[in-house]
Parts: structure tokens; sequence; C-alpha cells
């Protein structure tokens, strides 16, 4: 069997029966602005999250000093926590920057917002690619 | 060099002490085994070393089983050091893309599945997370 000839790669890609795929996500959960828990971080201080129609946008502020780094706009992909998707889990996006990428995922729950960036190096031969894990509440 | 957060910068003491920035995933080399029996998603992955780098074999439950063998990157927990603290892969099938990252905690590897469905049929991305034990 290959790859083409298959539509789920496991039980969890297959609809239980009786249920449905819910029309849209309800994106609003995460849709403000997050802060981090932990005022002194040297990562991610604080992010913005905005919903365009039925996507959502992100900008993240990386804590540099004097001033924030603004990483930018970006759309972001939504996950669900079910293949029945009724409930938003979160979100996940890649910044490239001039001598990195970094992998920013997040995920919701109970109010906090847990982010990992996985930092990866274009070869500067100076950093280690490195993963933050950081929480943020609104 | 670009820095996006204070975080990214390693000081000259530290870069003097380690100029090595290869992060170590030696020591999860092996078989990683589903905490939950019964999951409907990954029951194991094998984490191997090659010639180019390192890899992972996944299996799953029901569906395909065996999901083959793509690299693995490594990431430390901080810009300075070099023991791995996790890891992230891929997997490309065409109607579906797999993104796959996980850090280690407490002798498990909490393993984060993010599925993209690229086919038109209309189910929701989703996410799941699970957490895994070493067996040999």
């Amino acid at each position: 069997m290959t790859y083409q000839d298959i539509t789920c790669l496991n039980d969890n890609c297959r609809l239980a029966p009786g249920y449905r795929h819910t029309a849209n996500l309800d994106l609003s959960s995460l849709v403000g602005e997050w802060r981090n828990t932990n005022p002194a971080t040297g990562g991610i201080a604080k992010i913005h999250i905005s919903q365009v129609q039925d996507r959502l946008e992100i900008r993240v502020f990386g804590a540099r000093s004097p001033d924030l780094c603004d990483w930018g706009l970006l759309p972001v992909t939504v996950y669900a926590y079910e293949i029945t998707g009724e409930t938003v889990a979160g979100f996940e996006l890649t910044y490239e920057f001039d001598d990195q990428q970094a992998l920013v995922t997040a995920i919701h729950n109970r109010g906090v917002l847990v982010i990992h960036t996985y930092h990866k190096f274009k070869d500067d031969g100076l950093r280690t690619n490195f993963i933050c894990k950081e929480f943020f509440h609104q | 060099m670009q820095i996006v957060k204070h975080d990214d910068q390693k000081s000259d003491a530290s870069a003097l002490a380690n100029p090595n920035t290869k992060v170590d995933l030696s020591c999860f080399l092996g078989t990683w085994v589903n905490t939950f029996k019964d999951t409907r998603s990954i029951t194991r992955f094998v984490l191997s070393q090659t010639s180019m780098g390192y890899t992972i074999t996944t299996n799953v439950s029901d569906g395909v089983g065996d999901l083959g063998t793509v690299e693995v990157v490594p990431f430390a927990p901080t810009v300075d050091s070099t023991q791995a603290d996790g890891f992230v892969a891929r997997y490309e099938f065409g109607f579906l893309e797999m993104l796959l990252t996980s850090y280690y905690t407490k002798g498990l590897i909490v393993v984060s599945q993010y599925t993209r469905f690229k086919d038109g049929s209309g189910r929701p991305d989703y996410f799941n997370r699970e957490f895994f034990f070493k067996t040999d």
C-alpha cells in the first residue's frame, strides 16, 4: 500500500461514527494580547493575536533591551483538539530571520497559552539550536 | 549576528569555553513507547543516528502502521548548551503533513503532533500530545 492510496494515517484521522466536522472552529478564545507570566523573560515578552475572517494572525514581540523586538505580523496554521474540530487547541508558524528560523508552537489550556519556540540557526557556527518554553496569560 | 530576543545571545565566556554548536541527541537514542496503550495515534518511535545525523522512525495505531523514517533536528535547552532537550521532525505524505515537536522531562519525551490535511477533505487540522518512555 502506498500513501497515495490512503486518507488516514492512524485512528485519530478518522471521524468516529455519529460524529461530524464542525463547520468553523471558534477562534475567539485565542484573540487578544497575551503577556509572558515571567516579566523578566529573555524570550518572548508578549504576542498579539487577531482574527481575520476564519484565520488568525499573530505578532510576536521578543524581549530585547532597551525595546521589544517586533518579529512581524504573520498568519498561522490553527489546530483543533480533535478531528471533529469543536475546540481550538492552538497554532504554529515559522518566522524566517536573516540568520535563524523560529518555529513557534502554541497550545491553549485553561487560560494559559503555552508557547514553545524552536530556534534553528543558519550555520553561524556560534549558537546552538535551542528550545524556549514559556507561559502567557491575557 | 541578528538578535530577535535577549536569550539568543551567547555569552563570550561560554563561546570560548564551548565552541561546539552541534546538539547531541545520543542520550535519547533508542525505542520510546507511548505511556497510553490505547492511543489512537503514535504507539512508539525509534531515534537513531546515521552518518548524516539523527532520524526518527514512527509507528501509529491501525492505519498504515509504520510511517517511515525522517530526519530529526535536535534542540538544546539554551543557546549555550549542546545536550539535547528535544527535537523536531516533519512527515510529508502529500494529502497530509505531520509536524512533531518534542521535549524531554522527568524520563519522558513529550511529543506534540500537529496534523495538517491538504486533501480538501474538510477535516480540520488537529493537535494532540502524548508521552513516551524509553524501553532500551
